[in-house]
């Protein structure tokens, strides 16, 4: 025993009769144990927060409590029984389910709602009156769910990526090559541990992927946009073009127009079982900024001789 | 025979209680005594229970005449849910083991299938 009662209530030495009162309810509408049914470490809270404010919430009791005359505990009193330490009995049966309550309704969802039912299933916890858990039955662990983000050069090419998982065991994991958005990869045994024996649980880590700005994936096959200046386009030329293995020098066959594919056979992912796939590339000519006064000039006088129509069919 | 204590005693185990209070709470159908024997109302432990958690709600926790059976009716239809809950896993307990134990793995596998995914 001991606390500070200023600091369980967590006002100032000099605070108010009415600030501490203020800072006493907040806190006992948080940890009542009867509005905190589920948590069972809120007896414990309500009770220093109870005691800290029998000290200081009492201006006499506070007096001699800064006078040094009487410690934090003040006396113990007799454990004090909660409702709900008997509303689950043969006796709260009158208040349970009465006409326009309990029947009929869904309790609350969610998982933390079974947390302490399962700690009586396996009679970890105490059982509230229903005798003998369930200690003794061999039992697979429970399968953990996770996602994990991988960016999309990740995923295309594979890679092996060390994860922690939240009791802190780190685990190098295999990102296969190809893997898709929204596949789910299979860690046998890193799941939940097995009870009285049992084996252990499987982890389900279902794969995210981010997408690239300049690749797009169908299937195995990856597509990018590429530009080419307007000589390239006409007169052909070498050009670099990244692919998801790096860059790589393609030759563009003169005359080639916006919209021109270009296949680079088997740049694209390699997937762990079955043929790689292709990266396509889609030219695309790009003029420059400002046209210069040559070029304007060139095609002044070229226009004049070679005009033609490219809406006409 | 449960153990009864009077209204009196009801009044002097519970810090602040009034005869006015307990009236209030019988009338609105907060509090159902025991028994009445001899024009004496008789309580129980739960029903003591119950008439100090209403007098810190009201008092201590200062919810309004209009707030105290809402928060009350939750209280009593979270105790409700979680009986039957409890009635339903004495039941499976209940069963032989080979029973039970497809149940639990059932039951594990819904809660890990409603448990969101964490992201690593």
């Amino acid at each position: 025993m001991g606390e500070d009662p200023y600091k369980v209530l967590g006002v100032k030495k000099d605070a108010s009769e009415a600030e501490i009162k203020k800072a006493y309810r907040a806190l006992a509408k948080k940890y009542h144990p009867d509005l905190n049914i589920e948590d069972k470490g809120a007896a414990d809270r309500f009770k220093a927060i109870s005691q800290a404010y029998e000290i200081i919430g009492d201006p006499e009791k506070r007096k001699r409590f800064d006078a040094g005359e009487i410690d934090s505990s003040g006396q113990e009193k007799p454990e004090r029984q909660f409702y709900r330490q008997y509303a689950e009995g043969n006796e709260g049966f009158k208040y349970r389910g009465r006409p326009g309550q309990g029947f009929g309704q869904g309790g609350p969802g969610g998982a933390e709602m079974f947390e302490d039912v399962f700690s009586d299933l396996f009679g970890r916890g105490g059982g509230r009156g229903f005798e003998g858990g369930f200690s003794n039955v061999r039992m697979r662990g429970q399968d953990a769910r996770y996602t994990l983000t991988v960016d999309f050069l990740e995923a295309a090419r594979g890679e092996r990526r060390r994860i922690t998982l939240p009791d802190g065991e780190a685990l190098d994991v295999t990102i296969p090559s190809g893997v898709e958005d929204g596949q789910t990869l299979r860690l046998k045994g890193k799941g939940g541990a097995g009870v009285n024996g049992g084996p252990a649980g499987d982890a389900y880590v279902t794969i995210a992927v981010t997408p690239h700005a300049d690749f797009e994936r169908k299937g195995n096959d990856i597509h990018s946009d590429v530009p080419m200046s307007l000589d390239e386009a006409v007169l052909g030329g070498k050009i670099e073009v990244q692919t998801i293995g790096g860059p790589l020098t393609v030759t563009v066959p003169p005359g080639s127009n916006t919209g021109k594919t270009l296949r680079l056979k088997g740049r694209g992912i390699t997937p762990g079982k079955g043929t790689a796939g292709d990266h396509y590339v889609h030219l695309k000519v790009v003029l420059p900024e400002t046209p210069d006064a040559e070029l304007k000039s060139f095609l002044e006088s070229w226009r004049a001789k070679h005009h033609y129509d490219p809406r006409k069919g | 025979m449960p153990h009864m204590i009077r209204e009196s005693d009801l009044i002097a185990q519970v810090t602040g209680l009034t005869r006015h209070e307990i009236r209030l709470c019988i009338e609105s159908g907060w509090l159902v005594p025991a028994e009445e024997r001899d024009g004496e109302r008789l309580y129980l432990d739960v029903d003591v229970a119950r008439a100090r958690l209403i007098h810190e709600l009201r008092d201590d926790l200062a919810l309004g005449e209009d707030a105290l059976p809402v928060v009350l009716s939750l209280i009593d239809q979270l105790h409700t849910a979680r009986f039957r809950l409890h009635l339903l896993l004495d039941a499976v307990r209940a069963q032989p083991e080979d029973h039970r134990t497809p149940v639990l793995e059932t039951l594990l596998k819904r809660l890990s299938e409603a448990t969101p995914k964490r992201e690593l």
